[in-house]
């Protein structure tokens, strides 16, 4: 087991960078998404408000395995029109598509996240903040976002755990991740090892990350006092 | 667009009849993973809440192995390492016979073990939620504590994990696809056979799409259904 | 007797004059006119529903208004954000459920608003907040989170909140009426000692035994109008009104 990990170490070291980069590159650029869409959705009755539920809908009723295969090998039939469009290197390179896929995944899932947050916060803290002469911006920086980001914070932290396992899917596109290397060095070697090396991979990615919530919640106290 | 729609039609020109064969195959799947699943959600639950120290970090390892571990991984383990069992075993017991592992069967271990690591902790928060006194209340009437979990606990703890065993089903519903990986014959391998006669993806990928997001309708329904079952009898009292 | 004849003229802080609200097709406030002098202590009660609370409310304009004007220390309110911003600095608030922010120690409760709403120094600020935390009885506290708190406690912070921003006049929106019976006399000890000191309030309460101890006038509002209003002695033993009278029954048994 040793052997085959140190002969091919290179390529361990590749497929870790890949799969904690398409993981934390999706996480954060999906937060970011997810901001406006999550305060659409939060805002019932609108157009807005539909247009996103209806695409939240779609992404968690569908398996990630399809989305990826329809954005891959989908966009595939429409080469001409996205190489016209300038877009068509988002498709053919397998890891853009990936990571391209992820983050369309994750939005769905995060801006779930932040519409709980929003809806979470009492609208009496509002007038508590301006009673005591906080502008608008102000109240949003000082009581709306460290309240909102406290409260997101355990579920961000188990929707990154689940983003890191999703991740793995897209070798079946032929990316070079963690997992993709060790289909890769399976086919290679026939030794069932390289699996156990793709797990235990995994598995300190997500005891690191789970260490660093865990402190990252110890911060806010004041969520579980006394 | 009449061309597209036709690839969809039963019999020898089409793949209608494939893929409705593979959306069989995935719900059989599905369905035939929920009592084991659910038989091990209670088990790794009971193990988390277990007197015995070992049985307790077992319980936890557990989880936190199969929580951390991709579901394609934890598939691929399952499917090959119990081959190689089965392999060493034949040679040694049944020399000169090959058994080989049927992926369903793989498929639906792989998918009880991701499933029953997170409908444990479903199962150990509605026993809290149902909370001790209910407990106490019973050995007041005298139950021994096995007739107090299965007439008084058990029956309250179904109304908590109704809605998180809901989203554990959609999710196991979507996991399903991956055993097209270790070739077996679901809808979606069916939908990469049809595309690659007719490399038509986008097509077939999009109908394969509506095809999970009606199984998702159909499944949010249901639950709604018998969730109203469930708490027609509930109203107030605790 | 009361403060505000002690100096005369007294000059009049507060000026409502003809303050309409509508909530859709309910009238909640109807023609209020009020006028509240520097130093004067005003009860205000009334049965549920008849809009005294609005009416404090609109007075920081928490609650929009569609008819009539609201004049502070000389500056009409409109809506328009500095002059919001420079009226709810003068005019300080205590919320029924007290309000805290849950994510801040006690001591932050108090420094958020003088460091951001009026630009204070830190050092200034904390000093200002242990001061009036000192005041309210529990500088000890300033380093707890308000779900670490009793309710009581939690009210006195919301008025040392309030406090630190220097207000000309303070709001009290049934500041007792989430507390349990023991806790509440704890919160009226201090609004007692603020009447003493001079500050102009207005409070919405129906705690009776403070109206008497320290009101300059009580105002009985009924569905959206200032039935009757009268210096406590007359207003408890010689109500005009009939509706007035009800209500003290329902008070007082």
């Amino acid at each position: 087991m040793f052997a085959h990990l140190m002969d091919n170490l290179d390529l361990w070291r590749i497929g870790f960078a890949n799969t904690l980069s398409l993981t934390v590159l999706s996480f954060v650029i999906g937060f970011i998404i997810a901001i406006p869409v999550g305060l659409a959705r939060s805002r019932t009755g609108t157009w807005m408000s539909r247009i996103t539920y209806g695409y939240v809908y779609i992404i968690r009723g569908t398996p990630l395995l399809v989305q990826i295969f329809l954005l891959y090998y989908g966009a595939g039939q429409f080469h001409k029109a996205l190489s016209q469009l300038g877009l068509w290197w988002l498709f053919r390179e397998a890891y853009y598509c990936g990571l391209f896929a992820l983050i369309l995944n994750t939005v769905a899932y995060q801006a779930e996240i932040v519409r709980g947050a929003v809806l979470a916060i009492p609208k009496s803290l509002e007038e508590a903040g301006a009673s005591v002469s906080l502008s608008m911006l102000q109240i949003f920086r000082f009581i709306h976002l460290p309240i909102a980001t406290a409260r997101m914070l355990p579920a961000l932290g188990n929707e990154f755990v689940l983003l890191l396992k999703a991740s793995a899917l897209v070798s079946v596109i032929a990316v070079t991740d963690v997992m993709g290397q060790a289909r890769y060095l399976f086919s290679e070697t026939l030794d069932l090892s390289v699996y156990y090396v793709a797990a235990i991979n995994y598995l300190a990615i997500v005891l690191v990350a789970e260490a660093i919530l865990r402190k990252l919640e110890a911060r806010n106290i004041w969520l579980n006092p006394r | 667009m009449f061309e597209l729609i036709a690839l969809l039609s039963f019999g020898d020109q089409g793949w209608g009849d494939e893929l409705l064969k593979g959306l069989g195959v995935t719900l059989a799947l599905a369905f035939a993973t929920v009592p084991f699943a659910l038989i091990f959600s209670f088990l790794v639950a009971w193990s988390k809440e277990a007197p015995n120290r070992f049985l307790r970090m077992a319980g936890h390892g557990y989880t936190t192995l199969f929580r951390s571990l991709p579901e394609i991984l934890t598939l691929i383990i399952i499917y090959y390492q119990s081959q190689a069992i089965l392999n060493s075993f034949t040679s040694l017991f049944l020399p000169g016979i090959s058994i080989s592992i049927n992926p369903f069967v793989a498929g639906m271990l792989a998918l009880t073990l991701v499933f029953s690591a997170l409908g444990s902790e479903v199962v150990r928060a509605a026993y809290r939620a149902v909370g001790k006194g209910q407990l106490e209340a019973s050995y007041s009437v005298g139950l021994s504590s096995r007739k107090a979990f299965l007439n008084v606990i058990l029956p309250q703890m179904w109304r908590h994990m109704l809605p998180a065993f809901g989203n554990l089903w959609l999710i196991l519903l979507k996991d399903t696809s991956l055993v097209s990986i270790i070739a077996l014959s679901d809808i979606v391998r069916y939908t990469n056979m049809a595309i690659a006669t007719t490399k038509e993806p986008f097509f077939f990928y999009t109908v394969l799409a509506l095809v999970y997001v009606s199984l998702s309708f159909i499944s949010g329904r249901g639950q709604m259904l018998i969730e109203r079952r469930v708490n027609r009898n509930m109203v107030g009292g605790r | 007797m009361a403060h505000s004849d002690q100096k005369t003229p007294a000059k009049i802080i507060i000026s409502i004059s003809a303050l309409n609200k509508w909530y859709g097709d309910l009238h909640v406030l109807r023609d209020i006119d009020l006028d509240v002098k520097k130093g004067e202590r005003i009860v205000i009660a009334g049965p549920s529903g008849s809009g005294k609370s609005t009416l404090i409310r609109c007075i920081n304009y928490l609650e929009k208004y569609q008819g009539g004007k609201i004049v502070v220390d000389g500056v009409e309110l409109i809506d328009d954000r500095k002059i919001i911003e420079n009226i709810r600095r003068e005019v300080g608030m205590v919320f029924q459920s007290f309000n805290l922010f849950p994510h801040l120690t006690i001591l932050e409760n108090c420094t958020l608003g003088p460091i951001q709403g009026l630009d204070l120094p830190k050092e200034q600020a904390i000093e200002k907040a242990m001061h009036f935390l000192n005041k309210v009885n529990i500088p000890e506290q300033a380093d707890k989170y308000p779900g670490q708190l009793s309710g009581g406690q939690q009210q006195r912070v919301a008025i040392a909140r309030s406090l630190c921003m220097n207000p000309d006049v303070m709001l009290f929106d049934e500041p007792t009426s989430a507390l349990d019976p023991e806790m509440v006399k704890e919160v009226l000890d201090i609004m007692v000692s603020l009447a003493k000191e001079g500050m102009t309030m207005l409070c919405v309460t129906h705690e009776m035994g403070f109206a008497k101890e320290v009101a300059d006038r009580v105002i009985f509002m009924d569905e959206g109008q200032i039935m009757e209003q009268n210096n406590p002695v007359e207003f408890f033993t010689n109500p005009q009104h009939e509706r007035t009278k009800e209500f003290l029954k329902q008070i007082f048994f």
